[in-house]
């Protein structure tokens, strides 16, 4: 096991160098230099931005401008925000934990609701429930999140008042700014925007556990299992489910590109401060800064996502073995 | 076996009583049974994955006649606008679709909305299945360097969520219609070719392609004569569940306002600009996105339906 995480960490390097290769090359693509907007402006004289120019090393050749970069992202310097100054990585830290919280609900309110349905639809395949769920997959995950989250809103924060129903969800923000904040407050400010994230993801998870369970339920231990007269439910639970959750494990990792990537446009649209509501106000600002930290960062985490996923696979599965 | 085909073989049989019957028959059954005709026997039984064919043909009807529905059928000009005359809803006079916030006629930008949102889409998928499956041809059949380096980028181009590298992008440059279909390609493309590469890899083993080359074919023939017909079918499966996905990402750009830009419109730019104005009109915020929904499930449904049709193996 040991070799093994070596081997593996030794892999994720050359993936960082090309997470950061990428986002370096295309934001010198651009054309300009990030000061041009200082130009026309009266106060500052040409002399200061080339002061400026200077101490930020924009003069650099391109390749000692990446090294310098490089080895600061390496020290954990990710620059100073190009819009108010303040340390990149500080400010991704703040807004982290938000994004995870979100994600990790979403993640679990899927994984809630999709096991049972995927098992029951693997152990039941071809039946009308089966059949049900394939089409309500389909037609979940052809869903776009964007106008999801909208109709979302439109339901239970905005109609409902109108209808009188008893239950509103507030649409925007982490707490109540009212003196608020208590932890019944913040779920409830949590569940319609972890809902809409979870809705979308869940198609995807039912679909996967399902044919996980498919190829579990064709292998000679459960004939065996069955044979020896074991009662359907511990067949299929204790000698099926959990061999099929091993696999779970690996798309996990592979399924946080999509988590975030996901959470990119509910943050947003939900107001919710995390690294996806960041990562758009800093584009729309052109703070570049703070956009390329966001990428190499959400880049690293997807990486260690995957690097977990795989050695935990390798603790839960004897058979699977390193040489 | 539907019945209407066993009453033409029955015909058939009538009309040559000479021939001997049941050889008759069989070679006839076995002339008819190339892949392509059962692949599409099998996709003609699968109901929904018809009514999804019909549904995006009625879409790319809706699209391609933009131009012809603003002038006969609504009467208004994509950007007729009549500030006297918005927020009207769904079923007004003279609008069927309702107006929009400053008096745009919603049912003909909708289908100019079709156009770029199924255009996008369209040449991104075609872009990405160029790139993907050059790609993939080459890593999987050479192996080697080739193979390395270039799966090692694709591993790279996975690792970063495409939400986020498009966000880059975007935020770097202005982009129109047919630049966004390029840089969406240009994200796209990775895992088909890993798909691919994976086929090929499989595929030049086997016993056919140690045949071409036994009697002289070049690599080349050998990949575009042997090996690429064999992965067709992964390729047009992949582009038809890629298509509703890549509409969705064009969308969602758009809709942020990273990708189509206003006056023009796309699904998800009518839908940002309907999100500001929602407390006046709830069909402007429900319009677009269904739109984008029906659009998107149709196509996964016909994309499910060619799945089975094509490759039962890839069925799960």
């Amino acid at each position: 096991m040991g070799p093994f995480i070596l081997r593996r960490v030794a892999q994720m390097i050359p993936l960082m160098i090309g997470i950061t290769l990428i986002t370096f090359i295309l934001a010198n693509a651009v054309p300009g230099s990030p000061l041009s907007a200082l130009a026309f402006n009266p106060t500052i004289s040409q002399e200061d931005i080339r002061r400026m120019e200077d101490q930020l090393g924009l003069n650099e050749p391109l390749h000692v401008r990446y090294v310098v970069w490089v080895s600061n992202l390496v020290r954990g310097d990710f620059g100073l925000s190009m819009r108010n100054q303040r340390p990149v990585l500080g400010t991704i830290m703040d807004k982290l934990p938000n994004t995870l919280i979100l994600t990790g609900t979403a993640l679990l309110m899927s994984l809630i609701f999709s096991i049972p349905v995927g098992v029951y639809s693997a152990v039941r395949r071809n039946s009308a429930f089966d059949n049900g769920a394939t089409a309500t997959a389909v037609a979940g995950f052809s869903m776009p999140t964007f106008w999801f989250a909208l109709m979302m809103i439109l339901i239970f924060a905005v109609k409902a008042r109108d209808w009188g129903l008893p239950i509103t969800f507030p649409a925007a923000g982490t707490h109540d700014l009212r003196g608020g904040g208590g932890v019944l407050d913040r779920m409830h400010h949590l569940f319609l925007p972890a809902f809409t994230l979870a809705f979308v993801q869940t198609a995807a998870w039912t679909r996967y556990i399902r044919s996980q369970m498919i190829e579990v339920l064709n292998q000679d231990y459960m004939r065996t299992a069955n044979a020896k007269g074991l009662r359907e439910r511990i067949v299929i639970f204790r000698h099926g489910l959990r061999n099929a959750m091993l696999p779970l494990v690996t798309l996990l990792g592979i399924a946080i590109p999509d988590l975030f990537g996901g959470s990119l446009i509910i943050e947003q649209i939900f107001t919710w401060p995390g690294i996806g509501q960041l990562a758009f106000n800093s584009a729309i600002n052109k703070d570049y800064t703070m956009v390329m930290g966001i990428v190499v960062f959400v880049g690293f985490l997807v990486i260690l996502g995957n690097l977990i996923a795989d050695v935990v696979y390798g603790l839960l599965d004897p058979r699977i073995r390193y040489d | 076996m539907s019945s209407g085909e066993r009453m033409e073989g029955a015909s058939a049989s009538q009309a040559q009583p000479a021939a001997s019957n049941p050889t008759q028959r069989l070679t006839d059954l076995g002339q008819r049974r190339t892949y392509l005709g059962m692949a599409w026997r099998r996709f003609r039984r699968n109901k929904l994955a018809m009514l999804g064919l019909a549904v995006l043909v009625l879409m790319i009807v809706f699209a391609l006649c933009a131009g012809l529905i603003s002038q006969y059928i609504t009467g208004f000009a994509l950007s007729d606008q009549n500030l006297m005359n918005a927020y009207q809803p769904i079923g007004a006079e003279n609008h069927l679709l309702g107006t929009d916030d400053v008096g745009r006629d919603v049912a003909t930008r909708l289908a100019y909305g079709a156009r770029v949102s199924l255009g996008v889409a369209g040449l991104a998928v075609l872009g990405a299945m160029t790139i993907g499956v050059t790609v993939g041809l080459m890593a999987g059949y050479h192996g080697g360097v080739i193979d390395s380096l270039a799966m090692r980028f694709v591993d790279i181009m996975l690792s970063i969520p495409t939400l986020f590298l498009l966000l880059l992008v975007a935020t770097l440059f202005t982009l129109n219609a047919l630049a966004l279909a390029g840089l969406i390609a240009a994200v796209a493309w990775v895992t088909l070719s890993r798909l691919i590469r994976g086929e090929v890899i499989a595929a030049k083993n086997r016993d056919y392609v140690d045949a071409a080359r036994v009697v002289g074919a070049k690599n080349t023939r050998i990949i575009f004569r042997h090996i690429l017909p064999n992965v067709a079918p992964v390729v047009i499966v992949w582009a038809s569940l890629a298509v509703p996905a890549l509409i969705l990402t064009e969308a969602s750009l758009s809709f942020l306002g990273l990708g189509i830009q206003p006056p023009d419109p796309s699904w998800g730019n009518m839908l940002s600009n309907a999100q500001r104005v929602w407390s006046r009109s709830t069909s402007l915020v429900v319009l677009p996105g269904l739109a984008i929904y029906i659009t998107v499930f149709a196509i996964n449904l016909m994309g499910n339906g060619l799945r089975d049709a094509l490759d039962p193996r890839l069925t799960d």
